[in-house]
């Protein structure tokens, strides 16, 4: 059963992370084809971390990476209006292309030869469970919680700050500089009527 | 015994006037200036004086502590301490007495000259080295006082500086001392080798070395011949005298002090002072002794012809110092020295008076030109009389004396391995030539005819001196250069004096040579022949000899047979233009040694500077780099893919390396 | 019987489609997208150690991790707001302006 389950959802994500990276049909090339693709992966992980025993982590997961983040891609996507990927025609990959791709795809069967090695783990088979100690209590919110707030207690404090920098920082950047800024159609016929007033002409867009 | 005389004053004053009035001078007057210069050799005079008194008392030397360490390196140690012996306490005398003579008769003779402070500087300076040189405890401060007067020489033959000519003459001067300097220095080298081998202590003072000269036995004859190519050059002397005749670029007062009176003797100094070495070596005798004689021969020859008055007694002075080496060569070192000291008079003296008259004329130097100026600049001409005679050997002046002692003791010297009597012929022979070109000169300045007509050539002696008198209105110079020519026509004529020889009656010993007896302790061992007859008849020879050759020069100058000069040139056109150009010299070291060193730094600084270390060094580096900079350059895209993908395949290698293992 | 191994396995693929897609992708949203996968294949990693040596540090490590890359994705995404504001064009072979 739990082979079944591990075979079905790994083979899920890696199809789906497929997709996100080579389009499956020419007319799914567009970003939004990918962010979908994406949330789709990141679901199927979600489920690999439940069978590995981390339940706060798959909980996680989905409402940090799928619901947050992927969310806020969504966001850009829709804002920036973008209809297909940017080319209208595909360009001919060039060398460096070609040869990102060699070596991503060399990495890939490189890592698993030596993953599925005999020897890689046997410096630490000793220490490999296969059953757990502690199934009830194991991967949830309270020992999380307990480790956080004791050895990790630094990194836990440090990361607050990085959240709030981040948010300052992406305020700062992502603002408007009226002088340079393309407003996208779609924000200019939401804003209209607050940056022309209440007064509208005949026959202007709304 | 303890002595309360400063001493290092004598030294250090020099350089303190040098000082004021180089750093000063500009705003001083000239008054002001010419004092500071004067007092500041005046009082090293009284100085010497009394150092002199002091040791007529029965001090053999004063010898204060010196002053300071100046480096102790290893077990080399020279140390800054002044001592004056019999033999310093002569030169002393001479120095700061015909210098003091000469800053008198130069506070006139450059007056209005716009360097005027910078000359007197630089004579102070000059006294300061030359005292130093003859002052110094040591060979290293004996070298710096060489250096230092080389540097003066080079300095004040230049003053004018603003004509090339007179540039090249000190640059000329400089270099050919140079060259001898490093004669010098492989000398001091052999020296301490010397000493280091033997295992004594690395101390250059001279009472350490001469107590210490028998080590020098194997090695004496490398070193003085050596240090006698210094003294060569220092001392203008075959083949190193080119220098000298050029120098009289310089104005007349540098010409009197240094080019007659002072610097050229260092050399005699040199070899005086290092006595017990070169007693210990025939053969560098011989050697000294010959070139002195050649020199003394080969220079009066020139002189024959010569048309510009200083370069007349540049030649003569080549030659009489030819005569002091040779003297000091044979071993006799009394006479030799004697002759340095009557030399300075007569020939300050005859270099004040050419310049004397060079002030009269407007800077006139072409004897050509000159003439019947007996009337007119009488003290001036009565000088110079007097000194031709001293150097022309007449009986009973300053240079007979001293000429014939070396004449006599050349001829009686048993030390070198060439006859003596060779030598005492080429003497003679010099003698004759002396007497003529000397009486030559003197007959075309002061007697006859006027010949200058009133034009204003102007001499090598140019700067800003002419509105002084009015044209065509020849008279005596002012008092301040008369006064110095007649103290020093006075010296020359009763200088003999001081040296009267043993054969005189009431007069068993040479007075000047038994003053010098303690510091030639070395040389006593020397031998001379001693037959008093045999000694007056070579004597009355040569006197007869140089007799008929100034009669013979009077009358083609200034008797009957004023046509037989170039009547003679014309019948002996060969010899006439070898002389008349020197023997072509100058031209034969210019071909020879000047023109390839001159290639060579064109090569050097065309090929090896301007085209290797800027070309190919400098610019090729910064060449190469600004090449990799472009190369590298490539890389820049501007495409952030391609920047992932080159980190990536870095991160790859190192996967690769870890997969391998 | 599902091992270390298996998990390691899904790991490696995720993480080497990840990269291809960085290195491959000319949209710069779908690259973004792509860091995020490599981001997770690396906390599958550390989750699985994690459970198979019976610790719970590993789960710490990927709560940061996730925790980061949400604060990274905030700030990369404003910058493609600003990227294509400018240019009108979120093709990263076109953003060269940095060439020499």
């Amino acid at each position: 059963m739990e082979a079944f389950l591990f075979y079905l959802f790994s083979t899920a994500a890696v199809l789906s992370a497929l997709a996100v990276v080579l389009p499956p049909h020419p007319k799914a090339r567009a970003p939004i084809h990918s962010a979908v693709a994406m949330v789709l992966c990141f679901f199927f992980v979600a489920a690999l971390y439940a069978m590995l025993s981390a339940h706060l982590l798959a909980v996680l997961q989905v409402l940090v990476y799928a619901g947050a983040i992927m969310v806020l891609f969504t966001f850009v996507i829709m804002l920036l209006n973008l209809q297909q990927d940017t080319v209208d025609k595909p360009e001919p990959p060039g060398f460096f292309k070609m040869l990102g791709g060699l070596m991503a795809l060399t990495t890939t069967w490189g890592l698993i030869t030596k993953f599925t090695a005999d020897e890689f783990l046997a410096p630490i088979s000793a220490q490999l469970v296969d059953k757990l100690a502690d199934p009830l209590h194991y991967g949830n919110l309270q020992d999380i919680g307990r480790l956080l707030f004791s050895k990790y207690l630094l990194p836990f404090e440090l990361t607050s700050v990085l959240l709030l920098t981040a948010m300052i920082g992406a305020v700062i950047v992502a603002k408007r500089d009226p002088k340079t800024t393309w407003i996208p159609e779609a924000v200019k016929q939401l804003t209209y009527r607050e940056r022309h007033g209440k007064h509208v002409e005949k026959g202007t867009p709304r | 015994m303890e002595t309360q005389i400063p001493i290092h004053l004598i030294v250090l004053l020099p350089l303190l006037g040098a000082a004021i009035n180089g750093l000063f001078g500009r705003r001083f007057s000239e008054g002001t200036i010419a004092g500071i210069a004067c007092l500041a050799t005046f009082i090293p005079f009284m100085l010497s004086v009394q150092a002199f008194l002091a040791l007529q008392g029965g001090l053999e030397r004063i010898a204060p502590a010196p002053l300071f360490t100046w480096f102790a390196s290893g077990g080399f140690k020279v140390e800054l301490g002044f001592v004056i012996d019999h033999l310093t306490s002569i030169f002393t005398l001479v120095v700061t007495g015909i210098g003091f003579l000469i800053h008198l008769y130069s506070a006139k003779y450059m007056e209005g000259d716009e360097g005027f402070y910078k000359f007197f500087a630089y004579l102070n300076l000059f006294l300061f080295s030359m005292l130093m040189l003859i002052m110094g405890e040591n060979l290293i401060l004996m070298f710096v006082g060489w250096e230092g007067v080389g540097l003066c020489s080079y300095l004040l033959i230049g003053f004018w500086y603003h004509e090339n000519a007179n540039a090249d003459a000190g640059k000329k001067a400089f270099i050919t001392n140079r060259v001898g300097d490093f004669g010098f220095l492989l000398g001091i080298f052999f020296i301490l080798y010397a000493l280091a081998e033997t295992g004594k202590p690395l101390s250059l003072s001279f009472a350490d070395l001469q107590a210490n000269s028998a080590i020098f036995a194997g090695l004496a004859t490398t070193i003085c011949l050596l240090l006698f190519v210094g003294a060569a050059g220092k001392s203008a002397q075959v083949p190193l005298y080119v220098w000298l005749p050029d120098a009289m670029a310089g104005p007349t007062p540098v010409s009197a002090l240094i080019h007659a009176a002072t610097m050229v003797t260092a050399g005699i100094y040199m070899v005086s002072r290092l006595n017990f070495l070169f007693v210990q070596s025939p053969m560098a005798m011989t050697v000294v002794a010959c070139v002195g004689a050649f020199t003394a021969l080969f220079a009066a020859t020139m002189g024959f012809l010569q048309n510009d008055i200083k370069k007349v007694l540049a030649y003569s002075t080549v030659s009489q110092l030819g005569y002091m080496f040779m003297g000091v060569g044979v071993g006799a070192f009394g006479a030799g020295l004697f002759h340095v000291v009557t030399h300075a008079f007569f020939k300050a003296c005859l270099f004040l008076g050419s310049g004397s008259v060079i002030y009269a004329l407007h800077h006139e130097q072409d004897i050509r030109k000159m003439g019947g100026l007996f009337k007119k600049m009488p003290i001036t001409a009565w000088t110079f009389l007097l000194s031709t005679m001293a150097i022309a050997g007449f009986p009973l002046f300053s240079g007979f004396f001293s000429k014939d002692e070396i004449l006599w003791k050349a001829f009686a010297n048993q030390t070198t391995l060439v006859p003596g009597w060779a030598l005492w012929s080429v003497g003679v022979l010099a003698a004759v030539c002396t007497a003529f070109y000397m009486v030559r000169v003197f007959c075309l300045t002061f007697l006859g005819e006027y010949r200058g007509g009133h034009d204003d050539h102007h001499g090598h002696d140019s700067h800003g001196h002419d509105d002084h008198h009015g044209h065509g209105e020849i008279h005596e110079t002012p008092g301040f250069m008369t006064a110095p020519l007649i103290i020093l026509a006075v010296g020359a004529v009763f200088g003999g004096l001081a040296g009267l020889p043993h054969w005189m009656p009431g007069h068993p010993t040479n007075w000047f040579e038994h003053w010098l007896s303690p510091v030639f302790t070395a040389a006593e061992p020397l031998k001379f022949l001693d037959n008093t007859s045999l000694e007056l008849g070579l004597m009355a020879v040569s006197v007869s000899l140089c007799a008929l050759s100034a009669g013979v020069a009077y009358y083609m100058y200034a008797g009957g047979g004023q046509h037989l000069p170039d009547q003679l040139a014309a019948r002996m056109k060969p010899l006439y233009t070898l002389v008349y150009n020197k023997y072509w010299v100058d031209e034969l070291y210019q071909a020879v040694i000047v023109s390839p060193i001159k290639a060579f730094s064109r090569f050097c600084w065309r090929v090896i500077d301007d085209g290797l270390i800027d070309g190919a060094l400098v610019n090729g580096t910064a060449g190469v780099v600004n090449l990799s900079g472009r190369l590298v350059r490539l890389f820049t895209s501007g495409d952030v893919q391609r920047y992932a993908t080159v980190l990536f395949v870095g991160v790859w290698v190192l996967l690769v390396f870890w997969l391998a293992r | 019987m599902i091992g270390l191994t298996h998990y390691l396995v899904v790991s490696a693929l995720l993480f080497g489609i990840g990269t291809l897609g960085v290195l491959v992708r000319r949209n710069a949203l779908v690259v973004f997208m792509c860091i995020e996968l490599m981001l997770n294949a690396v906390n599958m990693s550390f989750i699985a150690f994690s459970r198979f040596r019976g610790g719970m540090d590993g789960h710490i490590v990927a709560f940061f991790v996730m925790a980061v890359a949400a604060a990274e994705a905030a700030v990369g995404l404003a910058l493609i707001l600003h990227l294509f504001r400018t240019r009108q064009s979120l093709n990263v072979d076109e953003a060269n302006l940095m060439r020499h």
